[in-house]
C-alpha cells in the first residue's frame, strides 16, 4: 500500500509535451479514476506512474520516497491492461505465477498465493488452460488475478473493461469494487467512460490534452464542475450550454440574459466579472422542469421510457439543442410547445475567455 | 519423453539465469530502451565483420599490389589493377586483352546471363501458370518443381555429370535413337548449353513459385468477368494475366539477372572447374582462381575484379528496388 | 488416377489447353525426375555395373554358383540350344567363340558351347557397400560429422542471434534503430561472391582460416532472419512485454520467456531454412577450408570426384548421402518450405 504524490509531472515525446506539470495526491488505499476523452493523456499518466514510461522532469513519490528512476517491478505495482496481455502460450497457472517465479520467490509462496488468488477469482477450474480457451471475463479475472498474486502496494488498470460486453461490464465494475474493499490498496483506474469513474472511484481526475482539468470526489465533479470540458464530460446526457452577457453583477451573484432568458441571476461568486462579458450558462438536463409557463421549447425529438424520459428541443433564439431529463412518465407530441423552468442554483456559469466555472455560493 | 523434455528444460531455463544475471545489471545501467543495443549487437559485430569490413576492404584492395596478404604491407599502385584488367585492343575480343581470362570470364558471363535468364523467365511463367490452373493436385507439383533447388550445387552438378557422361544414360538414348554418342562436357557448344541446361533445371522452381505468388494475387472476379464475356483462355493469359503480371515479371527477370551473373558453383562441379579449356570459365571463377587457386594470389586484381562486378550488380540492384517499389504502387 | 489426371476446371470435357498443361506437367516431372532417379539407381549398382554400357536399368549383379571342383565359384549362364530348349549352366572358361560350360547337375563333364547361344544371368542386387565403403575406407564419415556440426551450431547461432536483433529492432526505441535496420537490410543485396576475397582475409586475421567456426561464424548473422523475425515480432503486442516488464522479468528474461517461445512459427521457418542453407554451402566453405579432414560434405564430395573421377558407385552413394537430409526435411515440411519461400522470396 502506497500514497501517491506526482509533483510537477512533465513528459515530452520528440519535442512534443504530452503531459503539461501536472500535480495529483492519491492517498493510501484511495480508488482514483483518471478519466478523458481519449487521446487526453491518461493512459501515459499511467504509465509515468508504472514506470513503463521515463518522465521528462518532476517527481514520483511513492509514500514520500521519489521513485522517477525505479523499474516497475521495483515501485511494487501491478498493472492490468485494456488488452489483458496475458502470455498466450502459458497456462492460467503460468500466467499467476510467472511474475513471483522472476522475483526468485521460494515454490511454496507461490503456491499458496496463486491458489489463493484463484479461489478467490473462481479460476481453479481454468488453471491448466491456456489463455485462448478462456472467455472474455474469464481472462480478465486472470489479469487482475496476476496482478493480485504480487501482493502489489498500487494495483493500476488500463481501461480493463472496455473489452467485455455490457452485462459483463457492469457485472465485473461491481467486482472491482468489492476487490478494492477486501484489499484496501491503492487503485488507479483509467476510463474514457465517466460512468465506471463515477460509480466506482472514490476521486476522480479528469485529464484532457495532457492537463489535469480537475480532481474531486465524483459528486463534486456533478456538482461543482472547475471549468467548461469538466460539465460537459460528465454526466449524461451533456450539460446544456447557452450563450449569455452579465448585465449585473453583485454579492448576490451574476444577473446574465440571453436569447430566452431575461435578467437571470445565478448565485455565483462574482470575483472578476465585468457587466457586458461575454459567459456562457450551463444547466443539467436533470435539473430542468416542466412549468405551466415559462421557456417555451418546441419538442424536435421524444424518447419516453415509462419511469424516465427525455425530451430534445430548440428554443427560440439559441442556436444549441437543448435535453432535458425528467425521471417520470412524460406523454407529448413532437412538434408540440411546453414550457421549461430553470432552478438559478443549479445553473452554472463559465466565463468565455477562460472557460473556467464561477464559483457557486454555497448556503 | 515429456518429463525429460520438462528436466532439459529446466536445465536449460537454469543455465539461462545464470546468463541473465550480467544482462540484469547492464540493465540497471543503461535502463530499459538501450538494451537494444546489447541485443542487436552480436548480430552486428559479425555484420561488421564479414560484411561491412569487407565490403572497405575489397575497395581498399583493389588500389593496393604485391602478393602480401597484409593490408599495410601491400605498395599501393592507385588503378593499376583496373587499368590492367580493362587493357584490351578491343572488348569484343578477349584475346586482345592483357587479362584475357577475365574477358573471356566477362564474355561467357554475359552469353550465360542472357540465355539463363530468359530461359528461366519463360520455363518459369509456364509452369507457373499451368499450376495456377490447376485445382488439385497444385501442392503436389508445386513441390515436385520446387525440389531441385533445396539440393546443393554439388549435388546437382554430380547428378548431370553422371546424366551425361560418356556412358551416361542420355548417350544410351542418343544411341538407341540411332545417333552418335558424344561426350557432351568435352565440347565447347553442347558443355554451354548444358550448363544454361542445368541451371535452369536447378532455379526454375524458385521463380516458377514467386510468379506463382504473383499470379494468386490477381483477383479471380477479373477472370470470371472474362469468362462471362466469352473470352478464350488463351486471349485471358494475353490480355490479362500477362498485363496484370509485368510489374513482377520485370522485378523477377532483374533478380534473375543478378543471380546469373553470380554463376559459379554447379557450374563449376559440372565442368571440371570451367572447362572444357575456358569455355564456362565465369567472373566469379575468375576471381575464385586469381585469389585462392593460382601459384601467386592477386588479391588486388581480384578484388579489383570484384569491385567491378559488384558496381554492375549494384546497378542492376538499384533497378531492381525501383522495379519493385513501381510495381507496389 | 485417370479420373483425378483427367478433372479440369470446365467439368467433364478436355479442351487443348488442359492436355498442354498436362503433357507440361508430365514432362516437367520426367525432366525433373529421371536424372535424379538415375543418380540414385546407379549409386546401388556395383562398380563392373556402372561401367558397363550400354547401362542396365535397375542395379544387377551376375548369378554365381559354387560347383563341386573348382575353387572360385563360377558364373551361371543361359543355355539356349539351337533346337529352342533352355538349360542353365556354369561357365569355366571362354576361349574366342567357344565357352566352355559345366552342367551343375553333373559337375564332373564339362563341354564346349558357342558363346553366341548363352546369355549370363542376372538377378536384382543393391551395392549398400558403396555406401558403407567411402565411409570406412574414405573420409566421407569426417565430412559428414564436419557438416552435422556446422549445420546444427551454425542453426542454433542464426536463431539466437537473429531473433536477439529482430527484438531489438521490433520492440525498442533507441537512437540508431532504424539506421541499423537499413544497414542490415542493405547486406540483403550484397553477394558472397563480391566480397569473398577480403571476407577469406578477415578470417585469416581471426585466425579461423581452416577452421569450421570461420565457415558457421561468417554465416549465422543474416539479413533474411533479421528481417523474417522482425515482421513476425511486429505482431507480437507490445502490452505483453510491458506485462512482464510490470511482472518484474529482466529484458533478457522477456526475450527467452515471452518473446522466443512466441516466435516458434518463425524461429522454425527459420530453422529448416538455415539446416537447408548450412548442409549444401558450398563456395563458402570451399574457400575456407583447406585441410581434407576440416572438409564438409559439398566440399569432400567435390574433392573425392575430383581425385577419383572414376569411382562413379562411390561418388553417386555419397551424393545421395548428401541430397537425402534435405529431401527427407522437405518431403516432411513441404508446405512451410513452399510457403515460406512464397511470402518472404528467401532461398
Amino acid at each position: 500500500m502506497a500514497a501517491i504524490q506526482l509533483k510537477n509531472l512533465h513528459k515530452r515525446y520528440e519535442s512534443i509535451d504530452v503531459m503539461h506539470h501536472v500535480n495529483i495526491d492519491i492517498e493510501d488505499g484511495e480508488f482514483v479514476a483518471l478519466v478523458g476523452p481519449s487521446g487526453c493523456g491518461k493512459s501515459t499518466l499511467l504509465r509515468l506512474i508504472s514506470g513503463l514510461e521515463d518522465i521528462t522532469s518532476g517527481e514520483i513519490l511513492f509514500d514520500g520516497k521519489i521513485v522517477n528512476r525505479l523499474s516497475p517491478a521495483e515501485r511494487e505495482i501491478a498493472m492490468v491492461f485494456q488488452s489483458y496481455a496475458l502470455y498466450p502460450h502459458m497456462t492460467v497457472k503460468k500466467n499467476l505465477s510467472f511474475g513471483l517465479e522472476n522475483l526468485n520467490m521460494d515454490r511454496a509462496i507461490i503456491e499458496e498465493r496463486i491458489q489463493k488468488a484463484a479461489k478467490l477469482l473462481d479460476l481453479l477450474p481454468y488453471m491448466d488452460r491456456k489463455p485462448r480457451a478462456l472467455s472474455g471475463g474469464q481472462r480478465q479475472r486472470v489479469a487482475i488475478g496476476r496482478a493480485i498474486v504480487r501482493n502489489p502496494k498500487v494495483f493500476l488498470f488500463d481501461e480493463p473493461l472496455s473489452n467485455l460486453d455490457a452485462k459483463l461490464r457492469v457485472q465485473t465494475r461491481g467486482e472491482i469494487t468489492k476487490l478494492h474493499k477486501k484489499l484496501n490498496t491503492t487503485m488507479i483506474y483509467v476510463t474514457h467512460d465517466q460512468v465506471e469513474a463515477m460509480t466506482m472511484a472514490e476521486k476522480i481526475v479528469v485529464v484532457n490534452a495532457g492537463r489535469i482539468e480537475q480532481v474531486g470526489k465524483p459528486l463534486d465533479l456533478f456538482e461543482r464542475p472547475a471549468n467548461r470540458f469538466v460539465a460537459e464530460f460528465i454526466g449524461s446526457p451533456k450539460m446544456n450550454m447557452f450563450k449569455a452577457k452579465i448585465t449585473k453583477v453583485d454579492d448576490s451573484g451574476i444577473e446574465v440574459t440571453s436569447g430566452t432568458i431575461d435578467h437571470f441571476t445565478i448565485p455565483v461568486i462574482s470575483e472578476s466579472a465585468k457587466i457586458g462579458d461575454s459567459v456562457t450558462l450551463g444547466v443539467r438536463p436533470s435539473h430542468i422542469e416542466i412549468a405551466e409557463s415559462g421557456i417555451p421549447l418546441e419538442i424536435t425529438q421524444l424518447e419516453c421510457m415509462g419511469h424516465e424520459t427525455f425530451i430534445y428541443g430548440s428554443m427560440q433564439g439559441e442556436s444549441e439543442e437543448l435535453v432535458a431529463h425528467l425521471p417520470h412518465h412524460f406523454e407529448a407530441e413532437i412538434g408540440d410547445t411546453i414550457f421549461l423552468r430553470f432552478t438559478s442554483q443549479f445553473m452554472h456559469v463559465f466565463c468565455d475567455k477562460t472557460d473556467q466555472a464561477f464559483k457557486r455560493i454555497e448556503a | 519423453m515429456k518429463n525429460l523434455s520438462a528436466f532439459l528444460f529446466s536445465i536449460l531455463d537454469r543455465f539461462m539465469r545464470f546468463v541473465e544475471l550480467p544482462t540484469v545489471y547492464l540493465q540497471k545501467k543503461i535502463g530499459v530502451q538501450r538494451m537494444g543495443y546489447l541485443f542487436v549487437a552480436p548480430n552486428m559485430v559479425l555484420f561488421s565483420l564479414f560484411v561491412f569490413l569487407p565490403v572497405g576492404l575489397a575497395i581498399a584492395y583493389a588500389f593496393t599490389g604485391g602478393t602480401n596478404m597484409l593490408i599495410w604491407d601491400r605498395p599501393f599502385v592507385g588503378l593499376e589493377n583496373f587499368s590492367r584488367l580493362l587493357n584490351c585492343g578491343s572488348y569484343m575480343n578477349p584475346a586482345s586483352c592483357e587479362f584475357d581470362l577475365f574477358w573471356t570470364a566477362v564474355h561467357n558471363t554475359w552469353w550465360y546471363t542472357l540465355l539463363n535468364a530468359t530461359g528461366t523467365l519463360v520455363m518459369a511463367l509456364i509452369t507457373a501458370v499451368v499450376l495456377n490452373r490447376l485445382t488439385k493436385g497444385k501442392a503436389l507439383f508445386r513441390s515436385i518443381f520446387f525440389y531441385p533447388v533445396l539440393l546443393s550445387p554439388v549435388v546437382v552438378g554430380l547428378i548431370w555429370k553422371w546424366f551425361l557422361a560418356r556412358d551416361g544414360l542420355l548417350n544410351a538414348l542418343v544411341l538407341d535413337l540411332g545417333g552418335e554418342r558424344t561426350i557432351f562436357l568435352l565440347e565447347v557448344w553442347w558443355s554451354r548449353f548444358w550448363v544454361v541446361y542445368v541451371s535452369i533445371w536447378f532455379h526454375m522452381g524458385f521463380f516458377t513459385l514467386i510468379i506463382l505468388a504473383g499470379l494468386q494475387a490477381i483477383p479471380r472476379d477479373i477472370y470470371e468477368a472474362a469468362k462471362v464475356d466469352g473470352t478464350s483462355e488463351w486471349r485471358q493469359f494475353w490480355r490479362i494475366t500477362l498485363p496484370l503480371l509485368t510489374p513482377n515479371l520485370l522485378v523477377v527477370a532483374v533478380l534473375l539477372l543478378i543471380r546469373s551473373v553470380q554463376v559459379f558453383d554447379e557450374a563449376w562441379v559440372l565442368t571440371d572447374g570451367g572447362g572444357p579449356g575456358t569455355a564456362n570459365t565465369f567472373i566469379v571463377q575468375f576471381i575464385y582462381q586469381t585469389a585462392f587457386s593460382s601459384e601467386v594470389r592477386l588479391y588486388g586484381l581480384a578484388s579489383a575484379a570484384s569491385v567491378l562486378m559488384g558496381l554492375a550488380l549494384l546497378a542492376l540492384t538499384l533497378i531492381q528496388v525501383w522495379l519493385a517499389k513501381k510495381a507496389e504502387y | 488416377m485417370l479420373k483425378f489426371l483427367t478433372r479440369t476446371r470446365h467439368h467433364g470435357k478436355m479442351d487443348i489447353t488442359d492436355i498442354l498443361s498436362w503433357l507440361w506437367l508430365t514432362l516437367g516431372t520426367a525432366v525433373i525426375a529421371i536424372p535424379i532417379a538415375w543418380a540414385m539407381l546407379s549409386s546401388l549398382k556395383t562398380e563392373a555395373e556402372v561401367n558397363s554400357f550400354p547401362p542396365s536399368l535397375i542395379p544387377q549383379s551376375t548369378v554365381n554358383t559354387q560347383v563341386e571342383g573348382y575353387d572360385k565359384d563360377l558364373s551361371v549362364w543361359q543355355w539356349t540350344k539351337t533346337d529352342g530348349e533352355t538349360k542353365q549352366v556354369a561357365l569355366v572358361r571362354r576361349i574366342g567363340i567357344k565357352a566352355t560350360v559345366v552342367d551343375m547337375d553333373k559337375p564332373e563333364k564339362t563341354f564346349q558351347v558357342p558363346i553366341s547361344e548363352i546369355t549370363q544371368l542376372k538377378d536384382v542386387h543393391f551395392q549398400w557397400q558403396n555406401y558403407t565403403d567411402p565411409l570406412e575406407r574414405f573420409d566421407f564419415f569426417t565430412y559428414i560429422k564436419n557438416t552435422v556440426f556446422v549445420t546444427v551450431v551454425a542453426t542454433i547461432l542464426t536463431l539466437l542471434l537473429n531473433s536477439m536483433a529482430a527484438f531489438a529492432l521490433s520492440k525498442y526505441k533507441f537512437r540508431g534503430k532504424n539506421a541499423i535496420f537499413m544497414l542490415i537490410l542493405s547486406t540483403l543485396m550484397l553477394p558472397l561472391s563480391v566480397i569473398m576475397v577480403p571476407a577469406f582475409i578477415v578470417i585469416v586475421g581471426l585466425n579461423l582460416a581452416d577452421n569450421l567456426w570461420g565457415v558457421i561464424f561468417a554465416t549465422v548473422a543474416t539479413p533474411t532472419g533479421v528481417f523474417m523475425l522482425r515482421q513476425y515480432m511486429l505482431t507480437i503486442p507490445d502490452d505483453l512485454i510491458e506485462a512482464a516488464r510490470v511482472d518484474a522479468a529482466s529484458e533478457f528474461r522477456i526475450y527467452w520467456r515471452i518473446v522466443l517461445p512466441l516466435c516458434a512459427p518463425a524461429l522454425a521457418v527459420l530453422a529448416i531454412f538455415s539446416v537447408i542453407w548450412r548442409w549444401n554451402d558450398f563456395l563458402w566453405p570451399l574457400i575456407v577450408l583447406s585441410s581434407p579432414e576440416n572438409y564438409t560434405l559439398q566440399i569432400g564430395l567435390n574433392a573425392f570426384q575430383g581425385q577419383f573421377s572414376v569411382e562413379w558407385h562411390y561418388i553417386l552413394a555419397m551424393t545421395v548421402i548428401a541430397l537425402l537430409p534435405v529431401t527427407i526435411v522437405f518431403l516432411v515440411l513441404q508446405k512451410y518450405i513452399t510457403e515460406g519461400v512464397a511470402g518472404s522470396g528467401v532461398k
